[in-house]
Protein backbone atom coordinates (compact mmCIF):
# COMPACT_ATOMS: atom_id res chain seq x y z
CA UNK A 1 0.00 0.00 0.00
CA UNK A 2 0.96 3.88 -0.90
CA UNK A 3 0.14 6.82 -0.13
CA UNK A 4 -2.86 7.90 -3.10
CA UNK A 5 -1.25 11.80 -2.95
CA UNK A 6 0.22 11.98 -6.10
CA UNK A 7 3.22 14.25 -4.78
CA UNK A 8 3.85 11.13 -3.25
CA UNK A 9 4.46 9.06 -6.13
CA UNK A 10 7.41 6.47 -5.54
CA UNK A 11 7.89 8.00 -2.05
CA UNK A 12 4.99 7.42 -0.21
CA UNK A 13 6.09 3.98 0.49
CA UNK A 14 5.71 1.66 2.66
CA UNK A 15 3.06 3.31 4.60
CA UNK A 16 3.63 2.44 8.24
CA UNK A 17 0.91 0.34 9.77
CA UNK A 18 -0.41 0.45 13.16
CA UNK A 19 -2.93 -2.43 14.76
CA UNK A 20 -5.34 -2.26 17.40
CA UNK A 21 -7.35 -4.83 16.42
CA UNK A 22 -6.76 -8.06 13.98
CA UNK A 23 -8.62 -10.71 13.23
CA UNK A 24 -7.14 -14.31 12.73
CA UNK A 25 -8.57 -15.76 8.96
CA UNK A 26 -8.99 -19.79 8.11
CA UNK A 27 -8.09 -19.54 4.47
CA UNK A 28 -6.99 -23.13 2.77
CA UNK A 29 -3.32 -23.44 2.90
CA UNK A 30 -1.79 -23.00 -0.84
CA UNK A 31 1.86 -23.99 -1.26
CA UNK A 32 1.78 -22.93 -4.68
CA UNK A 33 0.09 -19.70 -4.07
CA UNK A 34 3.37 -19.08 -1.68
CA UNK A 35 5.55 -20.44 -3.94
CA UNK A 36 5.52 -18.22 -6.56
CA UNK A 37 4.43 -14.86 -4.88
CA UNK A 38 7.77 -15.08 -2.54
CA UNK A 39 9.85 -13.79 -5.31
CA UNK A 40 7.38 -11.28 -5.72
CA UNK A 41 7.19 -9.50 -2.36
CA UNK A 42 8.51 -6.53 -1.26
CA UNK A 43 10.96 -8.36 1.55
CA UNK A 44 11.22 -4.91 3.51
CA UNK A 45 7.43 -4.27 3.75
CA UNK A 46 6.68 -7.78 4.49
CA UNK A 47 8.87 -7.69 7.34
CA UNK A 48 7.49 -4.13 8.61
CA UNK A 49 4.09 -5.77 8.61
CA UNK A 50 5.02 -8.66 9.95
CA UNK A 51 7.23 -6.63 12.95
CA UNK A 52 3.64 -4.45 13.59
CA UNK A 53 1.29 -8.13 13.41
CA UNK A 54 4.08 -9.44 16.17
CA UNK A 55 4.70 -12.11 13.42
CA UNK A 56 8.49 -13.56 14.13
CA UNK A 57 10.19 -14.22 10.32
CA UNK A 58 13.48 -14.93 9.65
CA UNK A 59 15.72 -12.72 8.37
CA UNK A 60 16.22 -14.57 4.98
CA UNK A 61 13.04 -17.53 4.38
CA UNK A 62 13.16 -19.81 1.46
CA UNK A 63 10.20 -21.94 -0.05
CA UNK A 64 11.49 -24.79 1.12
CA UNK A 65 11.23 -24.49 4.34
CA UNK A 66 7.99 -25.55 5.40
CA UNK A 67 7.68 -23.66 8.27
CA UNK A 68 8.32 -20.13 7.27
CA UNK A 69 5.93 -21.18 4.22
CA UNK A 70 3.15 -21.50 6.53
CA UNK A 71 4.20 -18.30 8.64
CA UNK A 72 4.10 -16.68 5.63
CA UNK A 73 0.89 -17.49 4.27
CA UNK A 74 -0.87 -16.90 7.39
CA UNK A 75 0.82 -13.43 7.40
CA UNK A 76 -0.29 -12.64 3.75
CA UNK A 77 -3.43 -14.59 3.99
CA UNK A 78 -4.87 -14.91 7.54
CA UNK A 79 -3.96 -12.21 9.15
CA UNK A 80 -6.54 -9.05 9.22
CA UNK A 81 -6.07 -5.83 10.79
CA UNK A 82 -9.54 -4.67 11.81
CA UNK A 83 -8.79 -1.53 13.38
CA UNK A 84 -5.91 0.80 13.16
CA UNK A 85 -4.34 3.35 10.55
CA UNK A 86 -1.90 3.63 7.64
CA UNK A 87 0.47 6.64 7.72
CA UNK A 88 2.51 8.04 5.08
CA UNK A 89 6.36 8.23 5.28
CA UNK A 90 6.29 11.18 2.81
CA UNK A 91 3.16 13.39 4.05
CA UNK A 92 2.21 11.89 7.20
CA UNK A 93 -0.90 11.65 5.81
CA UNK A 94 -2.97 8.72 8.19
CA UNK A 95 -5.48 6.46 6.38
CA UNK A 96 -7.78 5.35 8.63
CA UNK A 97 -8.27 1.11 8.95
CA UNK A 98 -12.27 0.62 10.45
CA UNK A 99 -14.33 -2.07 10.28
CA UNK A 100 -11.53 -4.21 8.14
CA UNK A 101 -11.53 -1.73 5.30
CA UNK A 102 -8.57 0.58 5.00
CA UNK A 103 -10.30 3.95 3.57
CA UNK A 104 -7.56 5.67 1.24
CA UNK A 105 -10.03 8.03 -0.08
CA UNK A 106 -8.85 12.17 -0.21
CA UNK A 107 -11.23 14.80 0.37
CA UNK A 108 -12.36 17.18 -2.28
CA UNK A 109 -10.09 19.65 -0.73
CA UNK A 110 -7.04 17.38 -0.57
CA UNK A 111 -7.58 16.52 -4.20
CA UNK A 112 -7.79 20.30 -5.38
CA UNK A 113 -5.47 21.75 -3.14
CA UNK A 114 -2.66 19.25 -4.13
CA UNK A 115 -3.35 19.81 -8.21
CA UNK A 116 -3.48 23.61 -7.58
CA UNK A 117 -0.16 23.48 -5.62
CA UNK A 118 1.42 21.17 -8.32
CA UNK A 119 0.07 23.52 -11.24
CA UNK A 120 1.91 26.35 -9.00
CA UNK A 121 5.12 24.40 -8.31
CA UNK A 122 5.26 23.80 -12.69
CA UNK A 123 4.63 27.08 -13.56
CA UNK A 124 7.37 28.21 -11.05
CA UNK A 125 9.76 26.23 -12.17
CA UNK A 126 9.24 27.74 -15.56
CA UNK A 127 9.46 31.34 -14.46
CA UNK A 128 12.71 30.18 -12.78
CA UNK A 129 14.02 29.20 -16.30
CA UNK A 130 13.23 31.80 -17.98
CA UNK A 131 14.36 34.02 -15.12
CA UNK A 132 18.27 34.64 -15.04
CA UNK A 133 18.79 36.85 -12.35
CA UNK A 134 19.63 34.74 -9.05
CA UNK A 135 18.18 36.70 -6.52
CA UNK A 136 14.94 34.96 -6.53
CA UNK A 137 16.50 32.40 -4.57
CA UNK A 138 13.54 31.59 -1.75
CA UNK A 139 12.71 27.82 -1.77
CA UNK A 140 9.34 27.02 0.09
CA UNK A 141 9.39 23.26 1.98
CA UNK A 142 5.76 22.35 1.36
CA UNK B 1 -18.06 -18.69 5.50
CA UNK B 2 -21.34 -19.72 6.50
CA UNK B 3 -22.38 -16.72 5.94
CA UNK B 4 -21.41 -16.87 2.39
CA UNK B 5 -23.45 -19.80 2.45
CA UNK B 6 -26.26 -18.53 3.16
CA UNK B 7 -26.05 -15.48 0.72
CA UNK B 8 -25.44 -17.57 -1.62
CA UNK B 9 -28.60 -19.60 -1.10
CA UNK B 10 -31.01 -16.87 -0.62
CA UNK B 11 -29.56 -16.03 -3.83
CA UNK B 12 -30.67 -19.42 -6.11
CA UNK B 13 -33.86 -18.96 -4.06
CA UNK B 14 -34.84 -15.97 -5.06
CA UNK B 15 -34.37 -17.72 -8.91
CA UNK B 16 -34.92 -14.05 -10.04
CA UNK B 17 -33.41 -13.81 -14.00
CA UNK B 18 -30.55 -12.29 -14.38
CA UNK B 19 -30.90 -10.08 -17.03
CA UNK B 20 -27.62 -8.78 -17.98
CA UNK B 21 -24.08 -10.02 -17.42
CA UNK B 22 -22.24 -7.04 -16.76
CA UNK B 23 -21.83 -5.67 -13.36
CA UNK B 24 -23.66 -2.04 -13.73
CA UNK B 25 -25.72 -2.88 -16.95
CA UNK B 26 -28.42 -5.04 -15.96
CA UNK B 27 -32.40 -4.03 -15.46
CA UNK B 28 -32.19 -0.98 -17.11
CA UNK B 29 -35.35 -2.02 -18.63
CA UNK B 30 -37.03 -2.65 -15.40
CA UNK B 31 -35.78 -0.26 -14.38
CA UNK B 32 -36.47 2.38 -16.92
CA UNK B 33 -40.06 3.10 -17.32
CA UNK B 34 -41.10 5.80 -19.13
CA UNK B 35 -37.69 6.33 -20.54
CA UNK B 36 -37.20 9.49 -18.81
CA UNK B 37 -34.17 11.29 -19.72
CA UNK B 38 -32.61 14.13 -16.78
CA UNK B 39 -30.53 16.80 -18.20
CA UNK B 40 -27.35 17.53 -16.49
CA UNK B 41 -25.11 20.75 -17.16
CA UNK B 42 -21.33 19.25 -18.89
CA UNK B 43 -18.77 19.68 -16.61
CA UNK B 44 -16.73 22.73 -17.33
CA UNK B 45 -13.89 22.06 -14.85
CA UNK B 46 -12.15 18.45 -13.05
CA UNK B 47 -13.79 19.67 -10.16
CA UNK B 48 -17.51 20.17 -11.83
CA UNK B 49 -16.97 16.62 -13.00
CA UNK B 50 -15.82 15.15 -9.85
CA UNK B 51 -19.01 16.85 -8.20
CA UNK B 52 -21.29 15.34 -10.94
CA UNK B 53 -19.81 11.98 -10.46
CA UNK B 54 -19.99 12.21 -6.88
CA UNK B 55 -23.55 12.89 -7.26
CA UNK B 56 -24.67 10.96 -9.96
CA UNK B 57 -22.45 7.94 -9.58
CA UNK B 58 -20.59 7.60 -5.34
CA UNK B 59 -23.77 9.08 -3.63
CA UNK B 60 -26.36 6.92 -5.89
CA UNK B 61 -24.24 3.78 -5.41
CA UNK B 62 -23.78 4.77 -1.59
CA UNK B 63 -27.55 4.60 -1.03
CA UNK B 64 -28.56 1.52 -3.46
CA UNK B 65 -25.64 -0.78 -3.05
CA UNK B 66 -27.30 -3.58 -0.90
CA UNK B 67 -30.12 -3.46 -3.72
CA UNK B 68 -27.72 -3.70 -6.04
CA UNK B 69 -25.97 -6.84 -4.71
CA UNK B 70 -29.19 -8.21 -4.91
CA UNK B 71 -29.55 -8.03 -8.17
CA UNK B 72 -25.78 -8.55 -9.33
CA UNK B 73 -24.25 -11.66 -8.90
CA UNK B 74 -23.93 -13.39 -12.04
CA UNK B 75 -20.07 -13.37 -13.10
CA UNK B 76 -19.64 -12.13 -16.75
CA UNK B 77 -18.05 -14.79 -18.43
CA UNK B 78 -15.52 -12.77 -20.69
CA UNK B 79 -14.15 -11.39 -16.96
CA UNK B 80 -14.45 -15.16 -15.61
CA UNK B 81 -12.06 -16.82 -18.40
CA UNK B 82 -10.02 -13.71 -18.22
CA UNK B 83 -9.21 -14.46 -14.44
CA UNK B 84 -9.04 -18.23 -15.12
CA UNK B 85 -6.39 -17.60 -17.30
CA UNK B 86 -4.12 -15.75 -14.69
CA UNK B 87 -1.16 -17.78 -13.24
CA UNK B 88 -1.21 -18.98 -10.15
CA UNK B 89 0.74 -16.71 -7.35
CA UNK B 90 -0.11 -13.42 -9.47
CA UNK B 91 -1.48 -10.36 -7.76
CA UNK B 92 -3.94 -8.13 -9.50
CA UNK B 93 -6.99 -5.41 -8.52
CA UNK B 94 -9.87 -5.43 -9.18
CA UNK B 95 -10.49 -1.57 -9.28
CA UNK B 96 -14.39 -0.27 -8.72
CA UNK B 97 -14.73 -4.02 -7.72
CA UNK B 98 -18.65 -2.79 -6.95
CA UNK B 99 -20.07 -5.96 -5.03
CA UNK B 100 -16.70 -7.91 -5.51
CA UNK B 101 -18.71 -10.86 -7.20
CA UNK B 102 -14.89 -10.75 -9.28
CA UNK B 103 -12.94 -11.18 -5.85
CA UNK B 104 -13.40 -14.97 -5.34
CA UNK B 105 -12.80 -15.52 -9.40
CA UNK B 106 -9.59 -18.34 -9.32
CA UNK B 107 -9.40 -18.25 -5.53
CA UNK B 108 -6.53 -19.57 -3.93
CA UNK B 109 -4.52 -19.76 -6.56
CA UNK B 110 -4.72 -15.69 -7.97
CA UNK B 111 -5.15 -13.15 -5.24
CA UNK B 112 -7.49 -10.12 -6.77
CA UNK B 113 -7.44 -6.80 -4.09
CA UNK B 114 -10.49 -5.07 -4.67
CA UNK B 115 -10.92 -1.20 -4.36
CA UNK B 116 -14.00 0.91 -4.56
CA UNK B 117 -14.78 4.57 -4.04
CA UNK B 118 -17.97 3.37 -2.66
CA UNK B 119 -17.64 2.77 0.98
CA UNK B 120 -20.94 0.92 1.12
CA UNK B 121 -19.31 -1.75 -1.59
CA UNK B 122 -16.59 -1.86 0.22
CA UNK B 123 -17.97 -2.65 3.53
CA UNK B 124 -20.16 -5.40 1.54
CA UNK B 125 -17.18 -7.23 0.03
CA UNK B 126 -16.15 -7.57 3.49
CA UNK B 127 -18.84 -8.69 5.11
CA UNK B 128 -18.71 -11.55 2.12
CA UNK B 129 -14.95 -12.27 3.14
CA UNK B 130 -13.15 -10.46 0.37
CA UNK B 131 -10.42 -8.49 0.50
CA UNK B 132 -11.27 -4.80 -0.94
CA UNK B 133 -10.42 -0.82 0.24
CA UNK B 134 -12.01 2.77 -0.41
CA UNK B 135 -10.19 4.15 -2.81
CA UNK B 136 -10.80 6.83 -5.68
CA UNK B 137 -9.86 4.78 -8.87
CA UNK B 138 -7.73 8.45 -9.91
CA UNK B 139 -5.71 7.82 -7.09
CA UNK B 140 -4.65 4.33 -6.33
CA UNK B 141 -3.11 3.83 -3.19
CA UNK B 142 -0.69 0.70 -4.65
CA UNK B 143 3.13 1.63 -5.95
CA UNK B 144 3.83 1.72 -9.60
CA UNK B 145 5.05 -1.31 -11.65
CA UNK B 146 3.43 -3.80 -8.88
CA UNK B 147 0.10 -5.75 -10.21
CA UNK B 148 0.19 -8.81 -12.17
CA UNK B 149 -2.83 -8.23 -13.93
CA UNK B 150 -5.48 -5.60 -13.41
CA UNK B 151 -9.68 -5.75 -14.26
CA UNK B 152 -12.12 -2.32 -14.33
CA UNK B 153 -15.77 -3.81 -14.96
CA UNK B 154 -18.00 -1.31 -16.15
CA UNK B 155 -16.50 1.30 -14.51
CA UNK B 156 -14.55 3.56 -16.38
CA UNK B 157 -17.83 5.05 -18.06
CA UNK B 158 -18.88 6.40 -14.80
CA UNK B 159 -16.11 9.27 -15.57
CA UNK B 160 -17.62 12.57 -17.23
CA UNK B 161 -14.75 14.41 -19.15
CA UNK B 162 -12.15 12.40 -21.86
CA UNK B 163 -9.79 13.54 -19.58
CA UNK B 164 -10.82 11.62 -15.96
CA UNK B 165 -11.43 8.46 -18.54
CA UNK B 166 -7.48 9.15 -19.54
CA UNK B 167 -6.22 9.53 -16.31
CA UNK B 168 -8.30 6.22 -15.03
CA UNK B 169 -6.71 4.50 -17.28
CA UNK B 170 -3.44 5.76 -16.91
CA UNK B 171 -3.56 5.07 -13.01
CA UNK B 172 -4.47 1.66 -13.39
CA UNK B 173 -1.59 1.31 -16.07
CA UNK B 174 0.75 2.77 -13.68
CA UNK B 175 0.44 0.07 -10.67
CA UNK B 176 0.70 -2.36 -13.18
CA UNK B 177 4.26 -4.33 -13.96
CA UNK B 178 5.30 -4.25 -17.30
CA UNK B 179 4.23 -7.27 -18.82
CA UNK B 180 0.86 -7.23 -16.84
CA UNK B 181 -2.51 -7.44 -18.70
CA UNK B 182 -5.49 -5.11 -18.29
CA UNK B 183 -9.00 -6.28 -18.75
CA UNK B 184 -11.54 -3.17 -19.49
CA UNK B 185 -14.99 -3.20 -19.93
CA UNK B 186 -17.92 -0.12 -20.55
CA UNK B 187 -21.26 0.59 -21.73
CA UNK B 188 -22.15 0.98 -25.35
CA UNK B 189 -24.26 3.46 -27.28
CA UNK B 190 -25.67 1.45 -29.04
CA UNK B 191 -27.18 -0.99 -26.95
CA UNK B 192 -28.72 -3.59 -29.98
CA UNK B 193 -28.95 -6.53 -27.67
CA UNK B 194 -30.96 -5.45 -25.06
CA UNK B 195 -33.32 -3.39 -27.72
CA UNK B 196 -32.11 -0.22 -26.29
CA UNK B 197 -31.04 3.13 -28.00
CA UNK B 198 -29.49 5.80 -26.64
CA UNK B 199 -29.35 9.54 -28.36
CA UNK B 200 -26.31 10.74 -26.98
CA UNK B 201 -23.55 9.49 -25.13
CA UNK B 202 -23.81 11.51 -22.07
CA UNK B 203 -26.54 10.03 -20.42
CA UNK B 204 -28.90 9.59 -16.70
CA UNK B 205 -30.00 6.32 -16.74
CA UNK B 206 -32.01 5.61 -13.85
CA UNK B 207 -32.68 3.44 -10.79
CA UNK B 208 -35.85 2.39 -9.16
CA UNK B 209 -34.93 1.97 -5.78
CA UNK B 210 -36.97 -0.57 -3.64
CA UNK B 211 -37.94 0.90 -0.15
CA UNK B 212 -36.73 -2.35 1.94
CA UNK B 213 -33.47 -1.76 1.19
CA UNK B 214 -32.63 1.45 2.65
CA UNK B 215 -30.44 1.65 5.06
CA UNK B 216 -29.53 5.20 7.35
CA UNK B 217 -27.10 6.43 4.78
CA UNK B 218 -29.96 7.53 2.14
CA UNK B 219 -31.70 9.41 4.50
CA UNK B 220 -28.67 11.78 4.26
CA UNK B 221 -28.36 11.59 0.59
CA UNK B 222 -32.46 12.35 0.58
CA UNK B 223 -32.09 16.04 1.74
CA UNK B 224 -29.77 16.81 -0.57
CA UNK B 225 -31.06 15.35 -3.76
CA UNK B 226 -33.91 15.50 -6.11
CA UNK B 227 -35.80 12.25 -6.43
CA UNK B 228 -39.20 11.38 -7.26
CA UNK B 229 -41.34 8.08 -5.96
CA UNK B 230 -42.86 5.93 -8.10
CA UNK B 231 -45.30 3.26 -7.45
CA UNK B 232 -45.30 0.02 -9.79
CA UNK B 233 -47.19 -2.94 -9.01
CA UNK B 234 -48.37 -2.21 -5.57
CA UNK B 235 -44.47 -1.44 -4.45
CA UNK B 236 -42.93 1.92 -3.86
CA UNK B 237 -39.62 2.67 -5.58
CA UNK B 238 -37.71 6.04 -5.62
CA UNK B 239 -35.81 6.58 -8.29
CA UNK B 240 -32.18 8.07 -8.56
CA UNK B 241 -30.10 8.73 -11.81
CA UNK B 242 -26.81 7.27 -12.38
CA UNK B 243 -24.52 9.35 -15.02
CA UNK B 244 -23.03 7.11 -17.77
CA UNK B 245 -21.09 7.88 -20.27
CA UNK B 246 -21.44 5.37 -23.12
CA UNK B 247 -18.95 4.15 -25.34
CA UNK B 248 -18.78 4.51 -29.22
CA UNK B 249 -16.95 2.44 -31.42
CA UNK B 250 -13.00 3.40 -31.47
CA UNK B 251 -13.58 5.36 -28.04
CA UNK B 252 -10.97 3.09 -26.44
CA UNK B 253 -8.50 3.21 -29.39
CA UNK B 254 -8.62 7.03 -28.78
CA UNK B 255 -8.06 6.77 -24.79
CA UNK B 256 -5.09 4.28 -25.03
CA UNK B 257 -3.79 6.55 -27.82
CA UNK B 258 -2.88 8.71 -24.85
CA UNK B 259 -1.20 6.62 -23.03
CA UNK B 260 2.28 5.42 -24.78
CA UNK B 261 3.48 2.34 -22.67
CA UNK B 262 0.53 -0.05 -23.70
CA UNK B 263 -0.32 -2.44 -26.49
CA UNK B 264 -4.31 -3.58 -27.26
CA UNK B 265 -4.06 -7.13 -26.96
CA UNK B 266 -8.38 -7.18 -28.26
CA UNK B 267 -10.90 -4.96 -28.33
CA UNK B 268 -14.51 -5.83 -29.04
CA UNK B 269 -18.27 -5.90 -28.38
CA UNK B 270 -20.19 -8.37 -26.36
CA UNK B 271 -23.31 -8.00 -24.94
CA UNK B 272 -24.06 -3.94 -25.43
CA UNK B 273 -20.30 -3.73 -23.46
CA UNK B 274 -16.72 -2.72 -25.03
CA UNK B 275 -14.00 -5.09 -23.32
CA UNK B 276 -10.63 -4.04 -24.18
CA UNK B 277 -7.59 -6.33 -23.08
CA UNK B 278 -4.36 -4.34 -23.04
CA UNK B 279 -0.84 -5.03 -22.00
CA UNK B 280 2.09 -2.77 -19.85
CA UNK B 281 5.21 -2.72 -22.49
ZN1 LIG C 1 1.83 10.96 1.27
Amino acid sequence: MACTKKQCVGRGFPLKLEANEIAQLSQPFNYEFVKNIFPKLDWNGIQLVAKQLNVVLPEQGSVEDEEFVKTLFNLLCNLKVINGSLTCPSCNRVYPIEVGIPNMLLKEEEIYQDIQRMADKEKEAQEEESDEEEDSDEEMEE
Amino acid sequence: MSNNNNRNKEKKEKKEKDISSTSTSTTTSKNDPNGERLGFDEPKSDLDAYRLENKHVHNVYNVISSHFDSTRYKAWPLVENYLNSITCGSIGVDVGCGNGKYLNVNKGNIYTIGSDICQSFSTICNEKGLEALSADGLYLPYQTDTFDYAISIAVIHHFSTFERRVEALKEIVRVLKPGGTFLVTAWAMSQKWKGKNYDSSDVMVPWLFQSKFKVEEEKKLKEKEEEEEISKSGTTYQQFHRYYHLFCDGEFESLFEKIQNVDILSNNLDHDNYYCIIKKK
